[in-house]
């Protein structure tokens, strides 16, 4: 243990403990909506941070490794008659110790100032333990080449390199998901509506790990003078962990999280029963008041909303009976607007403006008007722009006695631009 | 014995005696490889090395041989922000000292280079003289019965080398000691045995006593040459 101790206080990668934490915090609480406390936003937060602390950690450790050759490190442990892989394993393990604690406490914070706000949801651990052995695999790399190249001033400043534009490379390369997701960034988008898939997590955990023991042995056991069976043994033991791990990965794409409603909803009263998931309540009056507004618009039509429940990107319209989907973003300014614009889409006649390009003008035309926009489609220029203004200028008694006339019409995308008031 | 595809050793047949062996021999004679080599150090890509009839790579032979010998190189690398003290006691724990009695045995090895004052210094803050000290404590930690030193009075002033030869002489009574080196005064001063290694072969192996008469039995070629250093060229001549 005393060697250990010794081995954190003198590691290079001390100095990036504040750097971490930072960053850990940092990114946690940036990727939070404002006034909205969701595990889920938090989580993705948090594994941003390996975006840049991997190439961080990767480059330091080659750097360390690299330092500890030029001071003779390979040949003290190939002199040595005992502890040599001890001497090795406890160097690795002091190099990432330090920043191991400092994303530990960076979470803890995190963790801290979400309780203090009443954090709806669940932190997803295993996505953090995947990003985690994530880190691991970076600082693997950056041990094993740094050891390989003998402390060369460049070998860091290059594992960084990769480590943070390789990543963005694959982004648009146009490989398999799964490719993708096997580099030692776990990275990926979250909402309190979806499932995450242990099978990738999982996958990754062993990948990331298998390949970093694999990556260490051979650095580890590099002019050491330890055993070939023990060698052997750890090396193959890791590749098939490493193997099995890739495995998961590629049976699963890659995906690390699915659409799922949980239906677990907060609702308001009101004549628009809102249900927003926990932790969106922030969001409900304006959205209420928007929709207030649209029904004031539609009144005596069927698109008038009288209860609306949070609904998930992607997975198809999953709501209770007599219930509509609504859609709120992520409470960016401005959500509710758009929030109303998708729900007159959606339930409007838009999906039926196929044939009659000036029907789906006037379509439009009726569409901005009902989502509080009516002049969206002014200036645009075209031959609907005389009917565009025309519709402009009567007064809002008119239009929506118009609409709730032309209902129908409107629901079936065949309205003459001549007919709009 | 090879380090890629350079033949650098070519049986050579060597024993360890009581007292100081000096290993002589021109810049790339193989003396570096030789003792790198049984210190068990790797980096050779063929050959193999036997000791009292077995061969050194096997593991057990390896590791316990290695508990008997000390080796420092002939340039000393500081492990980065270790103190004199820890990197003594580094080496002792590689040598299998156990924990308990690290902090005394890096002590007293230090003690023995004179070092005590400098033990809480950063390695790396030392001298180069005091960093080869450091060497020789984290080579001699575990009191091994066999020392072997690269080149040890390079980079040391007059009175270093002084001190440093008053200890091995001091030392060579319980330890077998052997050490390269390419001053002759570190010969005349030190050696019990010369052995003399060119071309990776061992071209003399014998006492001082012996390579002096060769000298002594050779005409003088140029001023002030000293007896060693007339039988070293001269062994060295025959050689090439």
């Amino acid at each position: 243990m005393n060697m250990f101790l010794r081995e954190v206080r003198t590691s290079l990668t001390l100095w990036t403990t504040p750097v971490i934490v930072l960053a850990v915090v940092y990114c946690a609480v940036i990727a939070l909506k404002e006034g909205v406390y969701l595990w889920s936003d938090a989580t993705q937060g948090l594994t941003t941070a390996s975006l840049f602390l991997n190439p961080l950690l990767g480059g330091v450790t080659a750097a360390a490794a690299g330092r500890r050759e030029r001071g003779g490190f390979s040949e003290r442990i190939a002199g040595a008659s005992d502890n040599a892989w001890r001497a090795r394993l406890f160097f690795f393990a002091g190099i990432t110790a330090a920043p191991a604690l400092a994303g530990s406490l960076g979470v803890v914070a995190v963790v801290i100032y979400m309780n203090a706000n009443g954090a709806e949801g669940d932190i997803s651990w295993i996505w953090l333990v995947a990003t985690t052995a994530g880190a691991v695999l970076c600082c693997a790399i950056g041990f094993a080449l740094g050891i390989v190249f003998e402390g060369r001033w460049y070998v860091s400043v290059a594992v960084a390199v990769v480590l943070y534009f390789g990543w963005s490379l694959l982004q648009g390369s146009g490989l398999p998901f799964w490719i993708i997701q096997s580099f030692p960034t776990t990275f990926g988008g979250s909402n309190p509506n979806v499932r995450y898939i242990y099978a990738t997590f999982i996958g990754q955990i062993f990948w990331y790990l298998g390949l970093a023991v694999v990556l260490t042995s051979v650095a580890f056991f590099r002019k050491s003078g330890v055993t070939q069976r023990v060698r052997r043994v750890t090396t193959a033991t890791a590749a098939v962990a490493a193997s099995v791990g890739l495995f998961l990965i590629i049976s699963t794409n890659g995906q690390i999280t699915t659409g799922y409603n949980a239906r677990d909803y907060d609702c308001t009263g009101g004549s628009v029963e809102l249900c927003l998931t926990p932790g969106y309540d922030r969001g409900a009056d304006a959205l209420q008041g928007a929709f207030y507004a649209l029904n004031e618009r539609a009144a005596g039509t069927p698109l008038v909303a009288t209860k609306l429940e949070q609904n998930v990107e992607g997975i198809g319209e999953s709501v209770s009976a007599g219930a509509r989907a609504v859609y709120v973003e992520d409470l960016s300014p401005g959500f509710e607007g758009l929030s109303v614009s998708r729900y007159v889409q959606k339930y409007g006649g838009q999906v039926n403006c196929t044939e009659d390009p000036d029907s789906a003008y006037a379509e439009d035309i009726v569409t901005a008007w009902l989502v509080g926009e009516p002049s969206w489609l002014l200036g645009a220029g075209g031959p609907g722009q005389d009917a565009a203004q025309r519709f402009a200028d009567s007064d809002e008694a008119t239009r929506r006695a118009w609409f709730a006339t032309n209902y129908d019409a409107y629901q079936a995308c065949s309205i003459p631009l001549a007919v709009l008031p | 014995m090879a380090r890629g595809r350079t033949t650098i050793l070519e049986n050579i047949d060597f024993a360890f005696e009581a007292g100081i062996t000096v290993l002589l021999g021109p810049n790339g004679a193989g003396k570096t490889t030789l003792l790198s080599s049984l210190a068990g150090f790797a980096g050779v890509s063929a050959g193999h090395l036997a000791l009292g009839g077995s061969d050194i790579p096997g593991e057990a032979e390896r590791r316990a041989f290695q508990r008997t010998a000390g080796y420092m190189a002939q340039s000393y690398r500081p492990i980065p922000g270790f103190t004199a003290q820890e990197s003594v006691e580094y080496a002792g724990w590689l040598k299998g000292i156990p924990s308990k009695q690290l902090r005394s045995r890096s002590r007293a090895a230090l003690s023995e280079v004179g070092l005590d004052s400098e033990a809480r210094k950063k390695v790396s803050k030392l001298s180069g003289g005091m960093r080869q000290r450091v060497g020789l404590a984290e080579a001699i930690v575990h009191d091994p019965e066999v020392l072997i030193l690269d080149e040890p009075t390079v980079g040391l002033d007059l009175q270093q080398r002084h001190q440093f030869r008053a200890y091995l002489n001091a030392r060579k009574a319980t330890t077998s000691v052997l050490l390269s080196t390419h001053l002759t005064e570190d010969v005349s001063t030190l050696a019990d045995r010369v052995v003399i290694l060119a071309g990776g072969v061992i071209r003399f192996d014998g006492t001082l006593t012996t390579l002096n008469d060769i000298g002594r039995a050779l005409p003088e070629e140029r001023p002030g040459e000293s007896s060693i250093e007339r039988a070293y060229l001269n062994i060295l001549g025959g050689a090439g």
